[in-house]
């Protein structure tokens, strides 16, 4: 009785967008960002100035995102 | 005041002119008030403008009487005094711009000067005294009162009257015989006219009123009905006239009383004492909330101030302090309870009842399943029914077999459409739209229809798609209203509003459900749609969180004997404590956190267009930590019971607490399944899935 679908979408990765500061941008077209989790990842793509912060999604920056306001909410 | 004119004095009759009286327009030159002043025009003239053909002739009369009108006591000026007219150049022009109708040939303007000779003697009397008057209708001139010489008349000032002037005294025509004051000789009276009272009653027969005989009646109609009525029906009488005997045994008992009236006895409460006005009872939610509510005030630096008002030395081994910490007392009033209940209903919270399904040997069920045709309410010969829906669905699905061919016939979709059935199993009604029929020969056919709920009316491919961005702040919960606006569908809204940024919320080419869902997904909401009625439900995926369902009451207990089957599978899950959700050009960047984790292990971020607001976030946060963790699936077999029994259907979202002998939890009901076959009798069932938290428990 399990929802099929659900099930199966588990299986599949999914492609989320994330937003990431970019910490340095290397000569090779791609930049080093730090992500909220803590992590830092290199992805590709250069059009984000230093300490702006970047959409990334599948391993490339895909955009700049804006500095949006930052609470943390303990539930 | 006065009237100065300048040069003229223009009347100007703009209509026909009504004179007052006969003929004459009075002139009055003066003031009421004053004595009065004669006109006197500095120069030019009296310039008359008739601009009105007159169609009478017109008397001119100067009045004189200048005195005022308001006095009793008329004082008439000297004639020093009046300031005669006289005429600028020896004339008074009158102009008349139309023709003048002379009244007699002449107008006589008399301007008398008072200061020439004494007026003529008056003629003598026309008139004569009757000589037939008798002595004693006299009229009384003889001996009248002394005549107050300052009202007297003045003959001597006074102006002679011509006779075309005055009054109606002079030479009157003779008056008629017939028509004078007939005191002295009536005329004989006719006999037949006169009033005769002592032949009244005989005389003038014909004319009596009508008691004597009516003769000459016209018709039966019109005649009098009193001397011709029919005769009374007897059995209509009113029985008035002989009254029965009275009752004897209803005599009012204290009508005769032999016991006499003590008037000694006196009620002792007729005085009661005064009132103790220093007792007053404080009571109230104020009070309430001041006498029974205590909350601890630490001091600065959250410290427990500790004032002991004995020496160590006193108390205990001399050397140490135990603590005993007693309930708190309060005061009577806060847990007074009275025979009728709680004294203060707002305060009282019952105590919850959680229902619980019975704990029996054997359960009888008398089930029914039943099919038909909404559109004409067609019963149809359903041999098996099943309908479910779950937490990843928003719409119920179900699925029927049919007997036979009429059955069939008369729910297959074709070219008009679908058609609406409604099954009724146990009392519970669910409705759907028959979206599939398939029908399949072999030794015996069978017909099997499928479908959804009435919900799917929103979604492909029946609803149209549109494109829509919404260019004014507003709240989610307006904007799904807005979407359903005009389809027949209510909302049924239970998750935490927020509000929306203009050119936030925005969507292409989606039906109503697809629009709905973009706010319920980047929430964690769902959508779940009424077992009949068209109301869509916005539900939270999780309204308790799941690492406090140990600790909830749940809304049903369920027993192992009521438990048909079970089976039980482990998902597994990531156990994030945080999640770091985010709006992606406008909004909020919220790091939500399980209480007391710190966020150590964060879940992959979530972005979205519509976290603009932190309680967009919250609610988005919860489901992302809810659902990464280990999860347990039961799949449960419970019969179906019509409420108030229990058992009754258990929707998604109802919080259950299986006991069972080696177990007992709460888990949540994220799915339901609802089965009725007929083979060998009917028997309905609901397979209920539930989910039970296995995430990681924090210290």
């Amino acid at each position: 009785m399990a929802n099929i679908w659900r099930k199966f979408k588990t299986l599949l990765a999914e492609s989320t967008i994330e937003v990431v500061t970019v910490q340095s941008i290397n000569a090779a077209g791609t930049s080093k960002c730090t992500t909220y989790q803590g992590g830092v990842v290199i992805v590709s793509g250069d059009s984000v100035a230093v300490g702006d912060k970047a959409f990334i999604q599948d391993g490339r920056i895909i955009g700049e995102a804006p500095d949006l306001s930052y609470y943390e909410i303990e539930v | 005041m006065s009237y100065d004119p300048g040069t003229n004095i223009l009347f100007s009759f703009r209509v026909v002119y009504e004179p007052p009286k006969g003929n004459a327009i009075e002139f009055r030159l003066g003031d009421f008030s004053q004595v009065c002043e004669m006109f006197l025009p500095a120069v030019g003239e009296v310039d008359f403008s008739l601009a009105t053909l007159l169609p009478v002739s017109l008397d001119f009369a100067f009045n004189e009487k200048c005195y005022p009108d308001n006095q009793q006591e008329q004082i008439i000026p000297k004639c020093e005094e009046i300031k005669i007219y006289v005429a600028p150049v020896g004339l008074v022009d009158f102009d008349f711009f139309k023709p003048y109708d002379w009244p007699s040939g002449t107008v006589d303007f008399d301007l008398a000067d008072c200061l020439g000779d004494d007026p003529p003697e008056p003629p003598p009397p026309w008139y004569v005294i009757p000589a037939n008057i008798s002595q004693d209708f006299a009229v009384g001139f003889k001996t009248g009162q002394v005549a107050d010489t300052q009202k007297r008349s003045r003959w001597k000032d006074a102006t002679y009257i011509e006779p075309e002037y005055r009054a109606g005294w002079g030479q009157g025509e003779v008056v008629d015989r017939l028509v004078k004051s007939g005191f002295i000789g009536l005329p004989a009276l006719y006999r037949e006219n006169r009033v005769a009272f002592d032949r009244l009653l005989r005389s003038e027969n014909d004319i009596f009123a009508a008691w004597h005989n009516l003769e000459g009646n016209d018709s039966n109609e019109k005649r009098s009905i009193w001397d011709s009525t029919t005769a009374k029906d007897g059995k209509l009488n009113a029985g008035y006239r002989e009254p029965g005997a009275k009752d004897n045994h209803f005599v009012i008992p204290w009508g005769i009383t032999t016991k006499e009236i003590d008037f000694s006895f006196v009620v002792p409460w007729a005085v009661p004492p005064p009132n103790d006005t220093l007792h007053t009872t404080k009571w109230g939610r104020a009070w309430y909330e001041k006498i029974c509510i205590r909350d601890y005030l630490p001091p600065a630096g959250t410290a427990v101030a500790l004032d002991f008002e004995t020496q160590i030395s006193d108390v205990g081994d001399k050397d140490h302090i135990h603590f005993w910490f007693d309930s708190l007392s309060y005061d009577e009033r806060c847990n007074h309870r009275e025979p009728s209940g709680w004294r203060d209903p707002y305060t009282y919270r019952p105590p919850l009842i959680v229902p619980q399904t019975p704990n029996r040997r054997a359960y009888t069920n008398m089930n029914s399943a039943l099919l038909k045709k909404v559109s004409d309410n067609m019963p149809l010969d359903l041999s098996t029914f099943s309908a479910k829906i779950d937490f990843g669905s928003w719409v119920w699905d179900f699925s029927a077999s049919l007997q036979t061919w009429s059955s069939f016939d008369a729910v297959e979709p074709d070219e008009n459409g679908f058609q609406e059935v409604e099954a009724d199993i146990n009392g519970y009604i669910f409705r759907g739209i028959v979206e599939r029929a398939s029908e399949q020969e072999q030794r015996k056919t069978s017909f099997a229809i499928r479908g959804r709920g009435p919900a799917a009316e929103l979604a492909r491919p029946y609803a149209p798609q549109t494109s829509y961005t919404e260019e004014a702040e507003r709240g989610a919960r307006q904007i799904i209203e807005e979407r359903l606006s005009g389809t027949g569908w209510a909302l049924d809204w239970q998750i935490t509003d927020f509000t929306i940024p203009a050119n936030v919320y925005t969507f292409h080419n989606a039906t109503p459900l697809e629009a709905i869902k973009q706010i319920t997904e980047a929430l964690g909401a769902r959508i779940q749609a009424h077992l009949h009625s068209k109301t869509l439900k916005i539900l939270p995926r999780y309204p308790i969180k799941p690492w406090e369902w140990d600790t909830t009451t749940p809304e049903l207990i369920i027993s192992e004997s009521v438990i048909m089957t079970s089976s039980r599978d482990w998902l597994p899950g990531g156990n994030y404590n945080g999640v770091v959700v985010s709006g992606t050009n406008t909004g909020v960047l919220v790091k939500v956190m399980r209480t007391g984790s710190g966020g150590t292990e964060m879940a992959p971020m979530i972005t979205n267009p519509l976290i603009v607001t932190t309680e967009a976030a919250t609610q988005r946060g919860i489901y992302e930590i809810a659902a990464s963790g280990s999860w347990q699936t039961y799949t449960i077999t419970l019969p179906l019971k019509t409420e108030p029994e229990q058992p009754g259907l258990l929707l998604p979202g109802t919080l259950l607490q299986i006991n069972r002998e080696r177990e007992s939890f709460n888990a949540m009901v994220t799915g339901v399944k609802v089965t009725a076959k007929r083979q060998n009798g009917l028997k309905v069932r609901q397979i209920v899935e539930v989910q039970r938290y296995r995430g990681k428990h924090l210290a």
